[in-house]
């Protein structure tokens, strides 16, 4: 654009050529600025807020700055518990939710079958749906006067009500329920940009489908599979309504721990310093994410 | 299984091959025999079914019917990836996340080939297109020339027994198409290898094959040496395929030979060459190229012997090595005549207005009964 503009230099006076220049350096800025304000109210001032909270001694009527409930969260085998199974949590639905994706992103990004926008439909359906109307479906399913239940006891094959409410898996399989779109969403927004030129040639090169598979299209739709992982981590993560519905109050999550420790204890100070740790391994994420795509934005 | 013995050439043989994309005809009943060795050009207009056939060749379409053998074993039902070919596409296909080394080594790793003989195979490909120390380089750092060499290196590396290309020159420029054709034939010599290269491109498929075969609407129509096509070409579709030409129309007067005489619409009588299956009375297409057609200054001693139609030169082109003169014939219409500008073209005696003869050999003339069906679906 300014070479353009000082290209043709001569009939143009130098300080109307200067304002040209000024005012497209101040375009962008002023398209930024709406997306600017919202993520900085929405983002940066309740962390800046929590972060405030969580280093001092009590709140309200704060004494001095310190780190202890950093190290009380760090070190109590009850927060690291916590921690630890959250961010388990977090990793087991996004693996899950990759793994069970991926086949269902292929379909939709190379089949050609008229059932296609069936299937897409399907896939975008849960986003349509409440989180509770969803996640009272699957009480319905697993609950102990539940479908599995009933048709178990119907068929004589269990006495008692299986407990298949109150588990870590019942909470991942509604997290992988309700997380699914967006997986298969980014995988196959990457895999239908792949040319199939490259599976052919791999092909006719003597590579058999699944070392095809292995070696080029997996490699090329890695970034899909990054970006949905990303999506998938950074909300389960935080899940807090899931966890309480299907976990039946027995899956102790971070997001449940500091909703605890602030409302219900009004220890607010730990509560923060909680939270500080959940946005400190989400920012962990998405910045290996970020070294990732820089890496491969390379090609 | 197919010939795998390296560096001996296969022939590829296509019996009556068809293939439809849904109600779509692509390919309808290409028969082709290509010796072990040979380059073999598919040429033809845009949707004619030459990628199609390729593809089938590939084993990257199944045909609906037919046969298709490479060396003597029935390919049919045999997956791309047993097939032992090499292949250049059109778009390249380079995987984008591997380098020039890693996409040349790819055939060489599924065949099982590392270390040290992959590295020293890799490097004799490379240094084969010119493009020795280029390996640790991304696809997406090479020119379009560039590319065009490793898909190439890609596709020999691992010796197969056929090599097909798909117009892989035409994003290039004129004077690296032009290079890049005499390279693929030197390669494709020295490698020893069976070539089918698919192009729309006249003048490439005249250049660079041993043979050129002509396809239209899923067909084959014509299938020679390049000589053959351009000079004998069996139907007005192919002529007009492979070049330029005066197009004059008539109905035959005296056949039954393979030289006869055609009475133009514009009223003379011209001595021409005719197909087999006309005879006196039909109406046909005289076509005659440019540079078959001579051009004297009326007051010179006329060429050859017979033929010399008088006229004038409405109008000349100059296009350097050649010029190319538009003469209106009484009695026969307007003719274009190439020159070759023999001596400098300021001095020459055939300006514009001038007086000229202009003549043909009977044998250059050739006519073609017009609109006929059943000459352009003759195989
Ligand atoms: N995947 C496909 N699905 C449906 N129709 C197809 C497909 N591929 C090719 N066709 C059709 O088959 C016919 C032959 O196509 P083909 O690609 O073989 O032509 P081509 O001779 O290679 O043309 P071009 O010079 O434009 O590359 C065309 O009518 C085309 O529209
Ligand atoms: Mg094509």
């Amino acid at each position: 654009m300014s070479t353009a503009v000082s290209g043709s230099t001569d009939a143009v006076p130098m300080a109307s050529q200067r304002r040209v220049r000024d005012v497209s350096r101040l375009m962008p800025l002023a398209l930024l600025a709406p997306g600017i304000v919202v993520i900085g109210l929405g983002l940066v001032w309740p962390i800046a807020a929590m972060l405030a909270v969580s280093l001092q001694d009590k709140f309200p009527d704060a004494t001095r700055v310190t780190l202890e409930h950093y190290g009380t969260v760090l070190s109590d085998p009850y927060f690291l518990r916590i921690i630890g199974r959250t961010f388990a949590l977090a990793t087991v639905v996004t693996v899950i939710a990759a793994l069970v994706g991926y086949p269902v992103a292929w379909y939709l990004a190379r089949s050609n079958s008229r059932w296609k926008h069936l299937v897409f439909l399907g896939v975008i359906a849960p986003l349509m749906v409440s989180i509770i109307v969803r996640m009272i479906g699957w009480t319905i399913i697993l609950g102990n006067e539940g479908l599995i239940n009933a048709v178990l006891r119907a068929l004589g094959a269990i006495d008692e009500p299986l407990r298949l409410m109150q588990g870590f898996w019942s909470v991942v399989l509604g997290l992988v329920h309700i997380l699914l779109p967006f997986m298969i969403l980014s995988i196959a927004a990457v895999l239908g940009k792949i040319d199939r030129s490259y599976a052919e040639a791999a092909n006719i090169l003597g590579a058999n489908p699944v070392r095809t598979f292995l070696s080029v299209t997996l490699p090329l739709s890695v970034q899909g599979i990054a970006s949905g992982s990303v999506i998938v981590f950074c909300i389960s993560v935080g899940v807090f309504v899931t966890p309480i519905m299907l976990g039946r109050g027995q899956v102790a999550v971070l997001a449940i721990t500091i909703q605890e420790q602030m409302v219900v204890l009004v220890d607010w100070p730990t509560g923060a310093a909680a939270a500080m740790v959940l946005t400190a391994g989400t920012l962990v994420v998405l910045g290996l994410y970020g070294m990732f795509i820089r890496r491969h934005a390379r090609r | 299984m197919v010939d795998q013995i390296r560096g001996e050439p296969v022939g590829v043989e296509l019996t009556r091959v068809a293939k439809s994309y849904g109600a779509v005809p692509a390919v309808r009943g290409v028969s082709l025999a290509i010796e072990p060795g040979e380059i073999v050009s598919l040429l033809g207009p845009s949707g004619c079914g030459k990628t199609t056939t390729l593809r089938i060749v590939a084993g990257l379409e199944r045909p609906d019917a037919g046969e298709i053998r490479i060396g003597r074993a029935l390919v049919n039902t045999l997956p791309p990836w047993k097939r032992n070919i090499g292949m250049v596409f059109q778009s390249y296909a380079l995987f984008p996340h591997m380098t020039v080394a890693e996409n040349v080594a790819f055939g060489l790793r599924m065949r099982g080939v590392a270390g040290a003989t992959m590295d020293q195979e890799v490097a004799a490909a490379l240094a084969q297109v010119r493009l020795g120390g280029f390996g640790e380089r991304r696809p997406s750092e090479l020119s379009g020339g560039q590319r065009q060499r490793v898909a190439l290196a890609r596709a020999i590396v691992t010796r197969p027994s056929v090599l097909l290309l798909d117009e892989p020159l035409a994003a290039l420029d004129r004077q690296l198409r032009e290079s890049m054709q005499i390279e693929i034939r030197e390669i494709q010599r020295a490698v020893g290898i069976t070539a089918i290269f698919v192009t729309h491109d006249q003048e490439e498929a005249l250049t660079l094959s041993d043979r050129v075969v002509v396809m239209e609407d899923g067909r084959i129509v014509q299938s020679g040496t390049p000589a053959e096509i351009y000079e004998r070409p069996r139907t007005r579709f192919v002529s007009d395929f492979v070049g330029f030409s005066n197009v004059l129309d008539g109905r035959v007067a005296e056949g039954g030979r393979e030289l006869g005489t055609v009475t133009l619409t514009a009223g003379r009588l011209v001595p021409v060459s005719l197909a087999p299956d006309i005879a006196p009375g039909d109406e046909v297409d005289v076509v005659v190229r440019p540079e078959k057609v001579w051009v004297a200054a009326a007051h010179e001693a006329v060429p050859t012997a017979g033929h010399a139609f008088p006229g004038t030169i409405t109008h000349s082109v100059y296009m350097g090595a050649l010029t190319y003169h538009h003469v209106a014939v009484e009695g026969v219409g307007r003719v274009v005549a190439m020159v070759p500008n023999v001596e400098p073209a300021t001095s020459g005696t055939l300006a514009v207005g001038s007086a000229v003869l202009v003549g043909w050999r009977p044998e250059s003339a050739l006519a073609f009964r017009r609109n006929d069906p059943g000459a352009r679906a003759a195989s």
